[in-house]
Formats: structure tokens, C-alpha cells, sequence
């Protein structure tokens, strides 16, 4: 057992324990929002190649669906491997409320999507895939913010 | 759901304390970022994790890495469900100390 210095239970300590772990904390936010700049760029792609994917007709939506997935998986596996962090949820509520706005607005610009290419508005497509592609990046980036914030005083 | 508080002496020493802090928001964490994160020498953080393994807080794994030059693997270190709870409990009792 390591040894403690004063009275572990004494209110300053206790602060002072409180302090430590925020400023460790904080140090895991900064590992998260180095890596944002490529990883919310990457991602936006991601998302704007699965809401592009109809306007490429039903022999070859597959292509950007694959494609998308591929880059979606990657940003996972480099994330891991560059920052030696593992995340798997949100750290607050600001955090999954980002996440919940950006599937639906997946969600919605697919269905939009898709509409519009049953109506062969191909041009309209690939202009809801690049707004929802950078709303995306936007949220990526947001999301990394709150999550740098929110992990400081998380459970 | 908040944890009740319990001033858990076995993770109160500060680097066993600031080790789970790290871990408890992350899924894992690879030990060489840990004892980067936490400024701590490799040495002693490996006796940290060693004990707080013995107590069924935390697990480890290791894993080939193609990012090192050597033979040694990479280690993998997270919180147990068990380990989870202590450092919940600790740290409302923390909180409830300190009036937050």
C-alpha cells in the first residue's frame, strides 16, 4: 500500500485528490482534441459518401456505402492506435446529445436522399450528401470539445 | 444511476486513485499513455496495476504491436465492473468530503 501523507479524509486532501484527477482528466481531453483534425474531416466524408450513395443507382450504392464504412472503421482503428485510448460512450450529456443530433441528421438526409434520387434530382443529392458531410465535421469537432470538457468531471 | 458513497481505502493511495480516475471514462488504455498521462515512472505504475489486479479492479492484455521495434507486446489496461463500482462509490464519498 502506498503511503499517504496526512489524513486522507481531511477535507484539503480530499480537494486536493479531486484536483489531481481533473488535471489527469484533462490531460485525456487534450489526447482526444489533438486528433480531431483529421479524425472530423475523415468522418464528415464518411457520412457525405453513405448519403450520396443512392444518387449512384441500385447496381452501385454499394460502392460508397463500402467505401464509407471503410473510412469509418479506419478513423476507429488509427484513433486507437494514435492516441492509446480506448472510447467507447460519451463523457456527459452534452456529449450524447451531439451524438443523437448527428444520426439524425444521418438519418434524415438519407431519407432526404433518397427521395430526391427516386425523383432524379442527382444534383440535389450530392448537395444534401456535402451539407450533411460537413455538418458532420462540424459535430466531430463540437462533440471532441464537449468531450474534452465533460471527461474532467465524468463518473 | 449515482453510486453510494464509500471511502474505499484500497484505491485512496493517490496513484492507485488517479490510475482508476484515468481508466473509469475510457473503455482501456495502453500503459504506455497511462504512465505518460499520469507522469509516472513505468516501474511504479506497474506495481500499481499489479496490485489493483490482485484486488480484481483492474485487467490487463497484451497485444503484438507493429509500432515497436522490439519483441516486448503492448499492454492493454481497464477497469473491472468490480473496479468500476469501488472507484464510484470512492468517489462520491470524495465529493460528499469535500462538499461538492
Amino acid at each position: 500500500m502506498e503511503s499517504q501523507l496526512g489524513n486522507p479524509r481531511d477535507p484539503a486532501s480530499v480537494r486536493e485528490s479531486l484536483k489531481a484527477i481533473s488535471t489527469d482528466r484533462g490531460r485525456i481531453g487534450e489526447r482526444v482534441t489533438a486528433e480531431t483534425w483529421w479524425a472530423a474531416p475523415a468522418q464528415g466524408l464518411g457520412a457525405a459518401l453513405i448519403i450520396v450513395a443512392p444518387a449512384a443507382g441500385l447496381a452501385w450504392a454499394w460502392l460508397p456505402f463500402v467505401l464509407s464504412m471503410g473510412i469509418f472503421i479506419g478513423v476507429e482503428v488509427l484513433f486507437r492506435k494514435r492516441s492509446g485510448l480506448g472510447i467507447t460512450r460519451p463523457a456527459g450529456p452534452r456529449g450524447l446529445w451531439l451524438l443523437v443530433a448527428l444520426v439524425v441528421i444521418a438519418f434524415f438526409s438519407l431519407m432526404i436522399s433518397l427521395l430526391l434520387a427516386l425523383l432524379g434530382l442527382i444534383g440535389w443529392v450530392v448537395a444534401v450528401a456535402v451539407a450533411a458531410g460537413v455538418a458532420t465535421a462540424l459535430i466531430v469537432v463540437e462533440y471532441d470539445r464537449a468531450y474534452a470538457a465533460e471527461v474532467r468531471h465524468a463518473g | 444511476m449515482r453510486a453510494e458513497p464509500y471511502f474505499n481505502e484500497a484505491i485512496h493511495a493517490p496513484t492507485r486513485l488517479r490510475l482508476c480516475a484515468m481508466l473509469r471514462p475510457l473503455a482501456e488504455a495502453d500503459f504506455a499513455v497511462i504512465a505518460a498521462t499520469l507522469e509516472l515512472s513505468e516501474a511504479n505504475l506497474s506495481k500499481t496495476v499489479r496490485n489493483l489486479v490482485e484486488i480484481g479492479y483492474l485487467v490487463t492484455s497484451k497485444q503484438a504491436s507493429p509500432q515497436r521495434t522490439d519483441a516486448r507486446q503492448t499492454t492493454t489496461v481497464k477497469l473491472t465492473a468490480q473496479g468500476r463500482r469501488a472507484f464510484d462509490g470512492h468517489l462520491a464519498a470524495l465529493r460528499s468530503m469535500a462538499g461538492d
